[in-house]
C-alpha cells in the first residue's frame, strides 16, 4: 500500500485531485479573509457559495456561456454578502447570527427555486452546460514532472491568482492599509478620514465575488449539476483554513493545501482495494489533519507570545 | 433617510421571512398542512366540503381509499424517493385512490410529530412511510392510534402491530444481479471501455447496514461470475456531496483501473455517474432507471422499484387481501427488484452479456442461486 501512495504522489495524479478539491475552499477562504480584516467572521461563506452554484448553472444552461454563469453566480453571492453586511453594520445584528441566517436562507431558497422552476427538490442536471474550461499548457503537458501544472480548471488558476492578488492588496496598496486600519481600530481610521462603511461594504463585495467564483466552480466546473446543499461544508472548511493560515493570504494557501492533501489521501485510501479500516475513520482524516494543524499552529503562537522579548537598545 | 432605511429593512425582513417560509415547505416542518404537495387536481376546497357533508349518507365502500405518503427525505433525487413517489402516483392513477405526498426533509426530529399529526387528523386510511428511520416511530404510534393503518416499506421490523404492514425489498438480490453484470462487463472483451484488469467498484452513501447490504449482494454476484474479481468499496459520507462522489469514482477509474462502478449514492451518486461518462467508463444506476442520464455509460440500473412495492401493497389492501400485521420480504419474484433492461440496455450491452444475465436471473428466480444477506 505504501508503494501505491508513493506511486500516486510520484506520478502526480494526486495533484489533480488536490487542486480540484481545494480551489473552491481557497476562493472562499480568501473572501472570508477580506471580511475578517474588517472585523467580521463571515459564517455565510457556505450560503454565498451555494446560491452561486445554483444561479451559475441555471444561467449557464440558459445562455450556454460559462462566463455569464459565473457572473450570475457572483451577482447572487454578492447580494447575499451585502445583505449580511447590511444587517451587521447598519442594524448591528450579531454577525454569527446573521451568517447562520444567510446559510439557512441560501439552502432554502435554492431548493425553493429548484422546486418552482424545475419541479425537482433534490437535484438539477440541465442539458448543454458549458463547463468552465480546463487549461492545457501546450508544451509543458508533455514534460514528465512539469506536466502537473497542466490540465487544471481555469478556476484553479484564478484561485491561486487571488491569493497573490490578495497579498498585494493587503500589504502593498493604500486600500489594504485602510482595510486593516478599519478592522483594527475604527475610531482611529475615521479620525484620519477613512470612510469606514465604504471600506467594510467593499470587503463584503469582494468576498461575494470570490465565493461566487468558488460556488460556480462546484456546479459548472467540478461537476455539471446542482444538488441541494452541494457545498457540503466547504464554506466552513474555508473558515478553518483562514485560522489555519493565521489570517494571511499565503497562510490560507498553505492551510488549504494541507486540507486538500489530507482529503485526496482519504479518497485514495477509500478506493484502495481490500482495506479493513472502517470508512468513518478514513473520512475523518481531513478533519483530524485540520485539528492537528490548528493545534500545532496554536502551540507555535503560544510560544511566540510567551517567549521573552529581546531587548533592543 | 433613516425612515427609508427602516422601510427597506421591513421589506427585506418580510421578503426573507416569506422566502424562508416557503423554503421550509420543501425542507419539511412540523406543521403538515403547510407542506403538503397537493397531487389530486380535482380536490378543491369546496368539493372537500361537499364530500364531508355527504359522508354520512354515502356507504363507506364508495369513498375512495385515501393514502398519504410521508417521505423521510426529499424528492428530486432521481433515485430512491422519486421511485417511491412514482409508485404512489401510479396507485392514484390506476387504482383511483386519493393520494397526498409529503416531503419530510432530512431533519429526523421532524418525523415523529409530522407522522403523528397525520394519524391525529384521521383523514387518511393508510399512512405510508419508508425505511428504518420511521419504523420505531410508527410502532409507537400504531399503539396510540389503533384505528389508523400504517405501511412501513423498505425495512425489516422485528415486531409489528395488527395495524401495520411491513415489507422489505430484497436489495441484496438485486445487487447480486448488478454484481454479476459488473463482473461480466469487466471481463468482457467486446466493450470498448472495459480494461483487462478484473476490478469493479462500489460507491455507497454511507457505511450503514442497508447500504452494506447492497454491497454484500454486489460482491456475491461478482464472485459468482468470476471469483478473482476485486471489488473496491468506498462511501461518500453524505447524500449530497456530488463533487466528492465524482472524485472517488475518478480515483477508482484512474488509479485502480476499475471499469465499472455500482452507484448507491442518492443525490451525490449523480456525481459518480457523471465521472463514469467523463472517464469513458461504465456505471450501474440505482433505485430507478438511470440509464437515460448518460446513455452508453450507465449500462443498466439496479431497480429497487420500491414504488412497485407500495403500489402492490395498496392494491392488495384495496382488495382486502393484504395481511396486515405481517412483515414480508419482496424481491425479484414480486417484481420489486430487478435490472433496468430498456432500449438503451438493448443498444449498448453486448448480446453475450445479455444472454448470461438472463440465465442468472432465471436461476435466481428458481431459487438455484441463494443470496445471503446479513439483514434478513
Amino acid at each position: 500500500m505504501a508503494s501505491f501512495f508513493f506511486q500516486q504522489i510520484f506520478n502526480l495524479s494526486i495533484f489533480a485531485i488536490v487542486f480540484k478539491l481545494v480551489a473552491p475552499v481557497i476562493l472562499a477562504a480568501v473572501g472570508g479573509l477580506f471580511c475578517g480584516k474588517v472585523g467580521v467572521m463571515n459564517i455565510g461563506l457556505e450560503g454565498a457559495m451555494l446560491v452561486s452554484a445554483f444561479f451559475s448553472i441555471v444561467v449557464n444552461s440558459l445562455t450556454g456561456n460559462w462566463m455569464l454563469g459565473i457572473l450570475a453566480g457572483c451577482a447572487a453571492s454578492v447580494f447575499l454578502c451585502l445583505l449580511l453586511a447590511f444587517f451587521t453594520f447598519k442594524y448591528k445584528a450579531h454577525h454569527i447570527v446573521t451568517g447562520f441566517a444567510i446559510n439557512t436562507f441560501a439552502s432554502a431558497i435554492t431548493v425553493f427555486m429548484l422546486q418552482t422552476f424545475f419541479g425537482s427538490s433534490g437535484s438539477y442536471q440541465p442539458e448543454g452546460v458549458a463547463m468552465i474550461p480546463v487549461v492545457n499548457i501546450p508544451i509543458i503537458e508533455k514534460i514528465p514532472i512539469l506536466s502537473v501544472i497542466s490540465g487544471h480548471s481555469l478556476i484553479v488558476w484564478i484561485a491561486l491568482l487571488c491569493v497573490i492578488l490578495c497579498s498585494i492588496v493587503f500589504y502593498k496598496t493604500p486600500y489594504g492599509a485602510h482595510l486593516i486600519a478599519v478592522g483594527e481600530n475604527v475610531q482611529a481610521a475615521r479620525s484620519v478620514g477613512i470612510n469606514d462603511m465604504k471600506i467594510k461594504y467593499s470587503a463584503f463585495v469582494i468576498c461575494g465575488i470570490l465565493c461566487g467564483i468558488g460556488g460556480a466552480f462546484l456546479s459548472t466546473g467540478a461537476t455539471s449539476m446542482f444538488v441541494r446543499d452541494m457545498t457540503a461544508g466547504n464554506g466552513f472548511i474555508a473558515l478553518a483554513v483562514i485560522s489555519l493560515g493565521n489570517e494571511r493570504p499565503y497562510g490560507v494557501l498553505r492551510g488549504g493545501l494541507v486540507f486538500g492533501f489530507a482529503n485526496a489521501i482519504a479518497i485514495l485510501i477509500e478506493t484502495y482495494p481490500g482495506l479493513s479500516i472502517p470508512s468513518q475513520f478514513i473520512q475523518a482524516i481531513p478533519y483530524v489533519a485540520t485539528i492537528v494543524m490548528l493545534t500545532i499552529h496554536v502551540l507555535q503562537n503560544n510560544r511566540k507570545m510567551t517567549a521573552p522579548v529581546k531587548k533592543t537598545k | 433617510m433613516k425612515r427609508f432605511g427602516a422601510l427597506f429593512l421591513t421589506v427585506a425582513i418580510l421578503t426573507v421571512t416569506f422566502m424562508t417560509g416557503c423554503g421550509q415547505k420543501e425542507t419539511g416542518e412540523k406543521e403538515t398542512s403547510g407542506q403538503e404537495t397537493e397531487v389530486s387536481t380535482q380536490e378543491t376546497q369546496t368539493q372537500e366540503a361537499e364530500t364531508q357533508e355527504e359522508q354520512p349518507q354515502e356507504t363507506e365502500e364508495k369513498e375512495p381509499l385515501s393514502v398519504v405518503f410521508y417521505a423521510n427525505g426529499n424528492f428530486g433525487d432521481n433515485a430512491y424517493f422519486d421511485g417511491n413517489k412514482e409508485g404512489v402516483l401510479r396507485a392514484e392513477k390506476e387504482l383511483g385512490v386519493k393520494v397526498k405526498l409529503i416531503e419530510g426533509g432530512s431533519e429526523q426530529a421532524d418525523y415523529q410529530p409530522a407522522i403523528e399529526a397525520l394519524a391525529v387528523s384521521g383523514e387518511y386510511d393508510i399512512i405510508v412511510t419508508l425505511t428504518g428511520k420511521t419504523s420505531d416511530i410508527v410502532l409507537e404510534l400504531a399503539d396510540k392510534y389503533p384505528e389508523q393503518d400504517f405501511f412501513v416499506m423498505d425495512t425489516t421490523m422485528t415486531e409489528v402491530r395488527p395495524n401495520i404492514f411491513n415489507s422489505m425489498y430484497n436489495q441484496c438480490e438485486g445487487s447480486f444481479l448488478a454484481g454479476a453484470f459488473a463482473a461480466l462487463v469487466t471481463t468482457s472483451t467486446e466493450l470498448e471501455g472495459a480494461n483487462p484488469e478484473k476490478v469493479i467498484g462500489f460507491i455507497g452513501v454511507m457505511d450503514s447496514p442497508t447500504i452494506n447490504d447492497f454491497y454484500d449482494g454486489y460482491e456475491q454476484g461478482a464472485h459468482y461470475v468470476d471469483s478473482e474479481i476485486e471489488v473496491l468499496k468506498s462511501y461518500v459520507g453524505d447524500a449530497v456531496n456530488a463533487p466528492k462522489a465524482k472524485e472517488l469514482a475518478m480515483a477508482m477509474y484512474n488509479s485502480q483501473n476499475a471499469d465499472i462502478i455500482f452507484n448507491v449514492g442518492a443525490s451525490a451518486g449523480l456525481g459518480t455517474l457523471e465521472a463514469g461518462n467523463e472517464a469513458g467508463k461504465y456505471t450501474i444506476g440505482v433505485d430507478v432507471n438511470q440509464n437515460g442520464l448518460y446513455p452508453g455509460s450507465v449500462l443498466t440500473s439496479m431497480l429497487k422499484t420500491s414504488g412497485t412495492g407500495i403500489y402492490n401493497a395498496i392494491e392488495l389492501y384495496q382488495k382486502g387481501e393484504l395481511e396486515m400485521g405481517t412483515s414480508q420480504l419482496w424481491g425479484l419474484k414480486e417484481a420489486c427488484i430487478g435490472l433496468a433492461t430498456d432500449e438503451l440496455y438493448e443498444e449498448h450491452v453486448p448480446d453475450s452479456i445479455k444472454q448470461e444475465m438472463e440465465k442468472i436471473t432465471t436461476a435466481l428466480m428458481n431459487g438455484e442461486i441463494e443470496v445471503k444477506s446479513q439483514l434478513y
